[in-house]
C-alpha cells in the first residue's frame, strides 16, 4: 500500500499537480473573504477532469494550503483569512506591527506544521479501527448517525438555534429534487430533464459558497487594499530551541484541536479560540496575551491544524463532514461516483491512504512554500479584489458549464448564489445548509429501508442500541443549548463565567459561518 | 408586534415551505410502495414543516434584535453584480464564450473598481488574458469544449 501511496503522489504529474494546489490553497486562505471552502469549491470542475485519485490528490492538497494559509493575512494585516485564524490576529498582528512579522509568521507556520503533520496520523491509525465497527450498521444506526451530525451542526452553529434547523430544512428540500430513492418517483424536477438528478453538486456549490461569498463582500466593502510593511518579513524569526520550549502548550492547543474537529460542524473555527482562551488562562503572563506574545501564536495555529485531522476521522471512517471543506471534499468523491462512508476504507483503500498521504506530504509543502515564500505573502494579499474576483467568477461560470455542459448549469449556480445571498439576510449558516444537502439523500434512503424492512415502523429506530444511543445524543444536543444559556444567564448574573467561555460566548454569537 | 426585516424574512420562509408542501402533495410514486414504507412524500414534507416551526421561532424569538446584514448601497452592489452575470450568461448563449468573456470581464472589474484607479489598457490586457487562460485550461488541458454561442454555432 505505501508503494502505491508514494507512486500515486510522487509521479512528476501528480507532484506538480499537489504542489500547485497547496499553493492554490494558501492563496485562497491567505485572501481575507476567501477560505479553503471557496478554494476546493472553485477548483472541483477542474478535479473532475482527473482520475479519482488525482482528483482527490488536487482536493486534499487545496485543503492543507487553504487552512494554514489563513495565519498570513491574520499576521501581516490583522484580517483572519479564514475564521479557523481569528484567534491567530490577537497576537500575531501586534507582533507585526511591532516589526518582528517574521517571527510572527516563523511560529505560525510551524505551529501549523506540527497540528496538522500528527493530527493526520492520529487520524490514519483511528479511521481504520472505528470504519471496522461502522460497517457492521444497518440502515438504522446510519439513519440515527446521519440525524445526529445534522443536529450537531445545528446545535453548534453561531446565534439563533432556529437559524441553524431552518439552514438544514433548506438543505433538504434541495437534496429532495429529482429522483426520489427507492421508489423513483420524481420530485421538484417541473419537467426540466436536467434536475431529475437533482441539484447539481457543482452549481450548487460553486453559486454558494463562492458567488454568494464574493458578492456579500464586495455588497459589504471588504475588499480594500491593504497597507503592509514589506521589509519587516524576512527570515524565520524564531529558533527552534525557542520554539519548543513550549512544548506543554503545543500539547495541549493540539488535543484541543484534534478533538473540536473531529465533532461535526466545528472545525479550527471554534479550535483556535478555545486554544487561545485556553493558553492564556493557564498561563503565568495572562497580561502578555494581546500584545504579542508566541504562546498566543501557537495556541491557535496548533489547534486550527490539528482540527484538519479530528475533521478527517468522521469523514473517512463514517461518510460524515466534519466541517464545509471536507462536506466539499465528499461532494468531490461523489462527482467521481466514490460514496463516501465506512466501506470507503473497503472498497477504495489506496484512494483513502493517497488521500492521507497527501494531507502530510501538503503539510510539507506548506512548511517549504511558507517558509521560501515569505516575502510573497505582501504582494498575494496586494491583489486588488476587483481583478481576483472577477476571475473567479469567470472561472465558476466555466467551471459549472463543464460539469454538465449545458448552460442550465452556470444559470443553477446563479441561482444557489441568490439562494446563498438570501440565506445570509437571515443569518442562516452555511454548515448545516450543505451538510443537509450533501447527507440528505443518505438520510431518507435509510429511513425508507429501514422502515421498509421490519414492519415496526419508527420505533425500530429506538429499539436498535447504537441506534438509540445516537439519537440520544441528538436530542440532548437539541437541548443543551436552552440548558446551556439558562445556566450561562445565572452565572453570568453572578460574575463566574471563565475566558474560555467568554471567548466560546463571543464565538457563538459573532461573526458569519465558514 | 412590529413587521420588521426580519419578521417579513421568516413570512417569506414560511410562505416558501408552505409552497413546499403544496408541489408535495401534488407528487406520485412510480410504484406502489411497501406497506410500512413511508412514500417519496414523507421527507420533503417533514422537512417543510419543519421549516414553517423554525420560522415561526425565529419570528418570535429574533424579531427585533440586530441591524440588517446589507444596507441601501449594498443592495445595490448585490443586484449590479447579478445583472451583470446574469447578462454574462446571456452573452455566452447568444455570442459564445470567446466574445463574451473578455467584455464581461471588463465590466465587471469596472464594475468592482470601487476607489481604486483604472488603468484601460491593463483592464483590456487582463481581460483578454484571462479569457485565454480559460481558454487553453479548458478547452486544452481538460478537453470541455466552451460555448459557441447560438449565432455562431
Amino acid at each position: 500500500m505505501l508503494i502505491t501511496v508514494l507512486s500515486n503522489i510522487f509521479t512528476p504529474s501528480n507532484f506538480l499537480i499537489i504542489l500547485g494546489g497547496v499553493a492554490l490553497g494558501i492563496v485562497f486562505g491567505a485572501v481575507p473573504g476567501l477560505s479553503a471552502t471557496t478554494g476546493i469549491a472553485l477548483m472541483l470542475p477542474v478535479s473532475f477532469s482527473m482520475s479519482d485519485i488525482t482528483g482527490i490528490l488536487f482536493l486534499g492538497a487545496i485543503y492543507v494550503g487553504g487552512i494554514s494559509g489563513g495565519l498570513v493575512s491574520a499576521i501581516l494585516i490583522g484580517i483572519p483569512g479564514t475564521p479557523a485564524s481569528v484567534a491567530t490576529c490577537f497576537d500575531g498582528y501586534p507582533m507585526a506591527r511591532a516589526g518582528r512579522s517574521s517571527r510572527a509568521l516563523g511560529i505560525g507556520i510551524l505551529s501549523s506544521f506540527l497540528g496538522t503533520i500528527f493530527s493526520i496520523i492520529i487520524a490514519m491509525l483511528f479511521c481504520p479501527i472505528i470504519a471496522r465497527y461502522a460497517v457492521k450498521m444497518g440502515p438504522w444506526e446510519m439513519f440515527s448517525l446521519c440525524f445526529c451530525a445534522i443536529v450537531l451542526v445545528v446545535t453548534m452553529s453561531k446565534g439563533n438555534m432556529f437559524n441553524g434547523l431552518m439552514a438544514a430544512m433548506l438543505g433538504f428540500i434541495i437534496s429532495s429534487v429529482g429522483i426520489a430513492p427507492i421508489d423513483g418517483a420524481k420530485r421538484f424536477s417541473f419537467g426540466i430533464s436536467n434536475l431529475l438528478g437533482g441539484v447539481n453538486q457543482i452549481a450548487l456549490i460553486l453559486g454558494f459558497f463562492a458567488i454568494a461569498t464574493l458578492i456579500k463582500n464586495f455588497a459589504k466593502g471588504d475588499t480594500a487594499t491593504p497597507d503592509i510593511d514589506t521589509n519587516s518579513v524576512s527570515g524565520f524569526g524564531i529558533s527552534l530551541k525557542e520554539y519548543f520550549s513550549h512544548t506543554g502548550l503545543i500539547l495541549k492547543s493540539f488535543f484541543i484541536g484534534l478533538w473540536i474537529g473531529f465533532l461535526p460542524g466545528l472545525g479550527g473555527g471554534l479550535a483556535n479560540l478555545v486554544a487561545y482562551a485556553q493558553a492564556k488562562s493557564s498561563s503565568k503572563t495572562p497580561e502578555k496575551f494581546g500584545t504579542g506574545c508566541d504562546e498566543g501564536i501557537i495556541a491557535s495555529e496548533t489547534s486550527n491544524n490539528a482540527a484538519i485531522g479530528g475533521a478527517i476521522i468522521p469523514m473517512v471512517a463514517l461518510g460524515i463532514p466534519g466541517d464545509t471543506a471536507t462536506a466539499m471534499l465528499i461532494g468531490g468523491l461523489m462527482i467521481h461516483g466514490i460514496n463516501a462512508g465506512p466501506l470507503l476504507l473497503t472498497n477504495h483503500p489506496e484512494l483513502v491512504y493517497c488521500f492521507f498521504g497527501v494531507l502530510l506530504v501538503g503539510a510539507v509543502l506548506v512548511l517549504l512554500l511558507q517558509f521560501f515564500g515569505m516575502r510573497s505573502f505582501p504582494y498575494i494579499l496586494k491583489t486588488p479584489a476587483n481583478y481576483l474576483y472577477t476571475a473567479i467568477f469567470m472561472i465558476c461560470t466555466v467551471g459549472a458549464y463543464s460539469d454538465t455542459k449545458t448552460m442550465f448549469n452556470c444559470w443553477l449556480m446563479l441561482i444557489m448564489g441568490v439562494v446563498g445571498i438570501i440565506m445570509a439576510v437571515g443569518n442562516l449558516p452555511a454548515s448545516p445548509f450543505i451538510l443537509a444537502y450533501i447527507l440528505g439523500t443518505m438520510l431518507e434512503t435509510n429511513m425508507r429501508k429501514g422502515l421498509t424492512y421490519t414492519d415496526q415502523g419508527f420505533l425500530v429506530f429506538l429499539t436498535r442500541p447504537v441506534s438509540l444511543i445516537l439519537l440520544l445524543i441528538a436530542f440532548f444536543s437539541l437541548a443543551w443549548p436552552f440548558i446551556r444559556d439558562y445556566r450561562d444567564k445565572k452565572r453570568l448574573a453572578a460574575g463566574k463565567l471563565s475566558d474560555t467561555e467568554k471567548m466560546a460566548q463571543n464565538y457563538q454569537a459573532k461573526g458569519e459561518d465558514d | 408586534m412590529k413587521l420588521n426585516g426580519k419578521r417579513v424574512y421568516c413570512i417569506f420562509v414560511a410562505a416558501f415551505a408552505c409552497l413546499v408542501l403544496y408541489l408535495t402533495s401534488q407528487l406520485d410514486s412510480l410504484f406502489s410502495p411497501a406497506s410500512t414504507d413511508v412514500g417519496p412524500k414523507f421527507f420533503p414534507r417533514a422537512a417543510a414543516i419543519g421549516l414553517i416551526i423554525c420560522a415561526i421561532g425565529k419570528f418570535i424569538t429574533e424579531g427585533n434584535a440586530g441591524k440588517p446584514v446589507f444596507d441601501r448601497a449594498g443592495w445595490k452592489r448585490i443586484a449590479l453584480i447579478f445583472v451583470i452575470l446574469a447578462g454574462y450568461l446571456l452573452a455566452m448563449t447568444v455570442f459564445g464564450y470567446l466574445i463574451a468573456t473578455p467584455i464581461f470581464s471588463a465590466i465587471l472589474v469596472i464594475a468592482m473598481k470601487e476607489d481604486r484607479k483604472i488603468k484601460p489598457a491593463r483592464v483590456i490586457l487582463f481581460s483578454l488574458l484571462l479569457t485565454a487562460v480559460l481558454y487553453l485550461v479548458f478547452v486544452k488541458l481538460i478537453l470541455v469544449f466552451l460555448p459557441e454561442g447560438i449565432l455562431f454555432s
